[in-house]
């Protein structure tokens, strides 16, 4: 029900009092594992993730009133999901007093003991390899590699330009594959 | 040039360029706890519901400060080094002569004269000079010119037979 609805119509729902509750109810059954998969990518363990998907949708919920329609909803709630994620990293380097190195190691141990990982061998290895990028090169690696969105809708999710999305990616597909020769 | 070239080309070319990454199932590795997509809905609505209920006076205050426990732990060093300084500085007993600032001019010339009869002119002197047996000994020390002034006054007063009631009467 919740994925035959349009975000125009769920738009039009929320801003009603009497349809609100129902409207929220629909945005998050249509757009949960969406947002979710994209937080878990960047934090990987699901704890943490679910703490940060859960706080995407209270701030969704607090300003989808005021969201003026100049990019599609997803883009909003991608760009939410994304600052989010990153803030929840940056608090965490900032509570562990530890520079970025120490953050990416203890993110590569949680994914060593991680019960939710299914994925082989050589996919941990990605998994780690990916982990060795600076943030946002990292965040457009999952974009591009995994979801397969599309340049123009990354420079408007992550407020980049396509040549500089470009450049990111090509520099971190040569990094992981470097990573993946010599370890 | 030819490395903006390799920057700006497609997908296909990297594809070329990285085969050990391309060999790997981009299949999603990460799974979640049985039935999370069911409940996690109901979990955002109700904490959506918890969120915008007024919170109770002072924990708003008290959960931004467990947030910040590391800079909680600094303040609290800095205040409980202040409170140190600012009680050991307030222990220090308070002289005589500013206990005496503190009494304004026309209660201690009412006084004067509603007890000018008890008060002879050398409880007078006796008086003058108690206010500084009465201080600090680093305080009589600093003070000592001015109570040497006072007792002068009062021995002027004294030789010339002049009362308190005249002064203040003045």
């Amino acid at each position: 029900m919740a994925d035959e609805i349009s975000d125009s119509e769920l738009l039009e729902m929320f801003r009603l009092e009497s349809s609100r509750n129902q409207a929220f109810h629909f945005l998050v059954n249509k757009y949960q594992k969406r947002v979710y998969w994209q937080v878990r990518r960047i934090i990987i363990d699901h704890d943490d993730a679910n703490d940060v998907v859960q706080n995407v949708f209270i701030k969704v919920w607090k300003n989808l009133g005021n969201f003026k329609e100049a990019s599609s909803l997803y883009t909003w709630l991608y760009r939410i999901a994304t600052n989010e994620s990153l803030t929840f990293i940056k608090q965490k380097r900032a509570n562990m007093f530890v520079p970025f190195d120490s953050v990416s190691n203890s993110l590569s141990r949680k994914l060593e003991d991680d019960s939710y990982f299914s994925g082989d061998a050589i996919q941990k290895k990605l998994q780690k390899a990916i982990l060795t990028l600076p943030d946002k090169q990292r965040i457009v690696f999952n974009m591009k590699y995994f979801d397969n969105i599309k340049y123009e809708q990354m420079s408007e999710m992550l407020d980049t330009s396509v040549g500089a999305l470009k450049a990111s990616y090509h520099h971190a597909v040569k990094k992981i594959e470097a990573f993946l020769k010599n370890n | 040039m030819s490395n903006k070239q390799d920057i700006f080309t497609d997908d296909e070319s990297i594809e070329k360029d990285s085969p050990l990454l391309h060999s790997i199932s981009k299949e999603n590795p990460f799974t979640v706890p049985e039935n999370y997509f069911e409940s996690l809905p109901s979990e955002i609505i109700e904490k959506c519901r918890t969120e915008t209920q007024p919170k109770k006076w002072g924990e708003g205050i008290l959960i931004t400060l467990l947030g910040y426990k590391w800079k909680l732990l600094t303040i609290t060093g800095c205040v409980v080094v202040i409170c140190f300084f600012a009680i050991r500085l307030n222990n220090r007993p308070m002289s005589y002569e500013v206990m005496a600032q503190n009494i304004p001019d026309s209660l201690i010339v009412e006084h004067l004269d509603n007890n000018i009869a008890a008060i002879n002119e050398s409880t007078l002197e006796d008086f003058s000079e108690g206010i500084s047996l009465g201080q600090d000994a680093e305080n009589v020390k600093s003070e000592s010119d001015s109570t040497n002034n006072d007792e002068d006054i009062v021995t002027y007063l004294v030789d010339n037979n002049i009362s308190v009631t005249d002064i203040s009467n003045e």
